[in-house]
């Protein structure tokens, strides 16, 4: 294996691959970056332009601008509140109290290390255990997917912020959202008053509207109140002390990251909120998550690099996609008359290993370009709001309608925006309104195919070890959050206001 | 402050001038004639690198040549084709817009999309690939044919489950006219794309699938998969010892997922007949050959009038089988 990894190594440094890989690195940390552009679309925007290239050449370019995507999807949350994709909400989390305390290089210098990191561990597990955690992952059927997106949910608990009660009504209202549209199972329509609601609401103008837009009308806001908060920012990177007290949660988001992405079709996003919630429960000082806690910027990040290494298992050797994204990377293989899939290893082993040592030699460039690029991102917050507010407006709308080509969605994102907002005035946390609609689908059909398989009977959730044991997990964590909360509580009143 | 000021005005002055000049509006009249006088655009309603996208793409960029224009791929995805269709029934037919079409959208025009469009609505220009679809089963499976599936569907009703894309999509309609014409009750679960499929399968999650050769070919290669039969009308040619549908005893199914081209109805002549004759060249060129020999596609071409009575045949079948699945 040792020599077929030299040999991709060797492949991959010729320099049209080199060129490819700086290339989709720099495509994809912009797209990561920019809020409402996603790694999936700007693939699928390139897809095209790769029909000339030279096989590896393509698909080195495109792994690694899905893999870039994640590194930069975390600076816009960090700086300015709003994720450049979905799996970069909980970045912000902590990410941009740190800002605010003037600390915006310390978030992001973790959040590269994280990414690095958790990168790098994903990639050696690719590499050392695709074919035997591919067979396992296949064995998930609709009661552990079921299971799983339960199990995604019941993070919602520790994202809550102050009143988990009002978080259970943000996820219950997010999972209304995902009814509508034609019902995959009996093929009726839930409604569907337009024909751009057969597939559902998407979830790019959902995310642009309830973070990017929403944070524009609240700027607004202060704006015209006349209160814009200034920061003072020093650009003082984490020291190597925070960095190591940072590697557990960065193993952490690594594990669970590489897990989520293996599970074909479980959602990539819900990685890095699942490794923050795990986070989060299991750190000494959970009450201080939310104000600014380095741990709670790298477990997500480290999750959300991983899930593209762990979401190309099942690609390379299964042919089946972890991931939307990864979908589209299909494509990528098929234009150049390829087929992602168990023969692809034994036909193209130079191909594989080629993208593997991509992958290595990627994650170490996006290091560099985000470490370097940090003191540029950091003058981000010093922007002036008046400037940024409408440029982001801009994009977000751009965003949302470039998408899909349809500017149906851009009017989506504007009343999102306006949830978003309205939620945010009274308390309401937004984040698990993306978790809903990003598990939502996978959680319905699945219940549904279950009991179709079963004939109508319950017991398959509990006869089927794994998706027991996933259930289990799921109520044992949320028991636990409410428990701790209501202690809590009971410890603040005890202590006398 | 003065600055301030400035930098707003030169703001909005850009974001204006960028959303004004997505307003353009092409003025300059198609003339038959020259036709074509500009880019032609093909619409297609699944996403970039999916089988009609990467067909539409071969096709254009041999067509481009023949036609002295370039010709692009837009995707417009969603309403299950619908979104694509109602785009190409904004524009006039003139010629400089056209769009693919599949079985699956025929499909649609009978359930989803039945209230907003006609099949009268469009004209054929030409059919390109026909895939039938297959009956598949994991290589371990105790079911070697057609027969002893249904031998066990039969003795057990609702135990077997058979997973594929959609409901009242064409290939759950093979599937439940398979059982009905053996009296036996199977059940039917409605699975997301071709990929979740296999996966299904070979995780044991699903006894069968219904699903099309090009999906499963990889793992047929790799001793993974065992296709039962396919919905053919004669045997394929990458699998000879995979029997139809039909010559198994079921005459009527023969069903294939095709793909083509359509215009708006109203299309000059003169136009259509440069499309075609263009489409039909792009078919004989050695890189588009080679190409669907790749993928294990045999060549399905049809001219205008074959393709439209092809797919009215396709759309009342469907028809019909919807009818009777709604009972």
């Amino acid at each position: 294996m040792l020599e077929s990894l030299m040999a991709g190594f060797e492949l991959v440094l010729q320099w049209q691959n080199l060129m490819a890989i700086v290339v989709g690195a720099v495509v994809g940390y912009a797209a990561g970056a920019l809020p409402g552009l996603s790694a999936g679309m700007a693939i699928a925007l390139l897809l095209p332009f790769t029909f000339t290239l030279p096989p590896l050449t393509s698909l080195v370019l495109l792994t690694a601008l899905y893999a870039a995507a994640e590194y930069g999807g975390s600076i816009t949350s960090i700086t300015i509140n709003v994720p450049g994709e979905a799996g970069s909400a909980p970045t912000a989390f902590d990410g941009y109290p740190l800002t605010k305390q003037g600390f915006p290089a310390k978030a992001l210098g973790i959040s590269i290390i994280a990414s690095l990191f958790g990168g790098l561990l994903s990639t050696g597990a690719l590499i050392l255990i695709s074919v035997p955690v591919a067979n396992f992952a296949i064995k998930f059927g609709p009661p552990e997917y079921f299971a799983l997106g339960i199990f995604g949910l019941s993070m919602v608990a520790s994202l809550g912020g102050k009143s988990w009660l009002k978080g259970l009504i943000t996820v219950a209202f997010g999972l209304l959202i995902t009814t509508v549209g034609i019902d995959p199972i009996s093929g009726i329509g839930r409604y569907v008053f337009s024909m751009s609601l057969f597939e559902g609401i998407p979830l790019i103008p959902v995310l642009v509207g309830l973070f990017a837009i929403s944070e524009v009308f609240m700027t607004l806001e202060e704006m015209g109140q006349g209160s814009l908060p200034y920061f003072k920012v020093s650009g003082a990177l984490p020291t190597m002390q925070e960095v190591l007290r940072c590697k557990i949660a960065m193993l952490r988001g690594s594990i669970i990251g590489f897990i989520i992405g293996v599970v074909p079709g479980a959602g990539k996003s819900v990685a890095s909120f699942i490794a923050y919630g795990e986070q989060k429960r299991s750190s000494k000082n959970p009450e201080q998550y939310g104000t600014g806690v380095l741990e709670g910027v790298a477990a997500p990040e480290a999750a959300n690099v991983a899930v593209v290494a762990g979401a190309l298992v099942p690609l390379l050797s299964l042919g089946i996609p972890g991931s939307a994204a990864a979908a589209i990377l299909i494509g990528a293989f098929t234009i150049q008359g390829l087929q992602p899939g168990p023969l692809l290893f034994v036909k193209e082993p130079g191909l594989v290993y080629g993208i593997f040592a991509a992958l290595l030699l990627g994650n170490i460039i996006m290091f560099f370009m985000g470490i370097l690029g940090t003191p540029v991102w950091t003058k981000i917050v010093t922007v002036s709001k008046e400037i940024l507010t409408p440029v982001v407006l801009a994009m977000v709308m751009f965003a949302a309608f470039a998408e899909s080509g349809n500017s149906f969605h851009m009017w989506l994102a504007l009343i999102f925006g306006f949830v978003g907002y309205l939620m945010r005035k009274f308390d309401f946390p937004v984040a698990p309104i993306v978790l809903s609609v990003v598990l939502g689908e996978m959680i319905e059909t699945s219940f549904r195919r279950t009991l179709m398989m079963s004939e109508g009977s319950y017991d398959l959730f509990v006869t089927r070890p794994f998706a027991l044991i996933i259930l289990f997990i799921a109520f044992a964590a949320l028991a636990y959050q409410v428990y701790r909360g209501i202690n809590d509580h009971k410890k603040t009143k005890a202590q006398g206001c | 402050m003065k600055n301030k000021g400035l930098i707003s005005l030169t703001l909005i002055c850009m974001v204006v001038a960028l959303a004004l000049a997505g307003c353009a509006k092409s003025t300059a009249p198609a003339q038959e004639a020259n036709f074509p006088a500009k880019t032609i655009t093909i619409l297609n309603s699944s996403a970039a690198g999916s089988p009609t996208d990467v067909m539409a793409r071969q096709i254009a960029r041999v067509a481009e040549k023949n036609l002295g224009q370039a010709m692009i791929v837009s995707n417009l995805t969603g309403g299950s084709g619908g979104v694509m269709l109602a785009h190409l029934m904004k524009e006039k037919s003139d010629g400089y817009i056209i769009a693919t079409l599949t079985a699956s959208q025929i499909a649609a025009l009978q359930s989803d999309l039945k209230t907003h469009f006609k099949f009268e609505d469009f004209e054929f220009l030409a059919n390109i690939q026909s895939e039938p679809y297959a009956i598949a089963v994991r290589s371990d499976s105790p079911f070697k044919s057609i027969n002893d599936m249904m031998e066990y569907a039969k003795a057990n009703p609702m135990k077997l489950k058979v997973g594929g894309q959609g409901t009242g999509s064409a290939l759950h309609l093979l599937v439940l006219e398979l059982a009905e014409a053996n009296n036996a009750k199977i059940s039917w679960i409605p699975l997301g794309g071709g990929a979740e499929s296999v996966t299904s399968v070979l995780g044991g999650n699903m006894d069968v699938i219904s699903t099309a050769p090009a999906t499963v070919s990889q793992y047929v290669e790799a001793g993974q998969i065992r296709m039962l039969a396919v919905s053919a009308d004669k045997r394929l040619a990458g699998y000879k010892d995979v029997p139809t549908l039909k010559e198994l005893g079921y005459p009527e199914l023969v069903m294939t997922q095709y793909r083509g081209f359509i215009a708006k109805k109203g299309i000059p002549a003169g136009a259509k007949a440069r499309l075609v004759d263009a489409i039909h060249k792009a078919t004989e060129d050695p890189g588009f050959q080679n190409y669907m020999a790749q993928n294990k596609m045999e060549n399905a071409y049809m001219g205008p009038e074959q393709f439209t009575a092809y797919a009215k045949k396709d759309f009342e079948l469907i028809g019909k089988l919807l009818g009777k699945m709604d009972k």
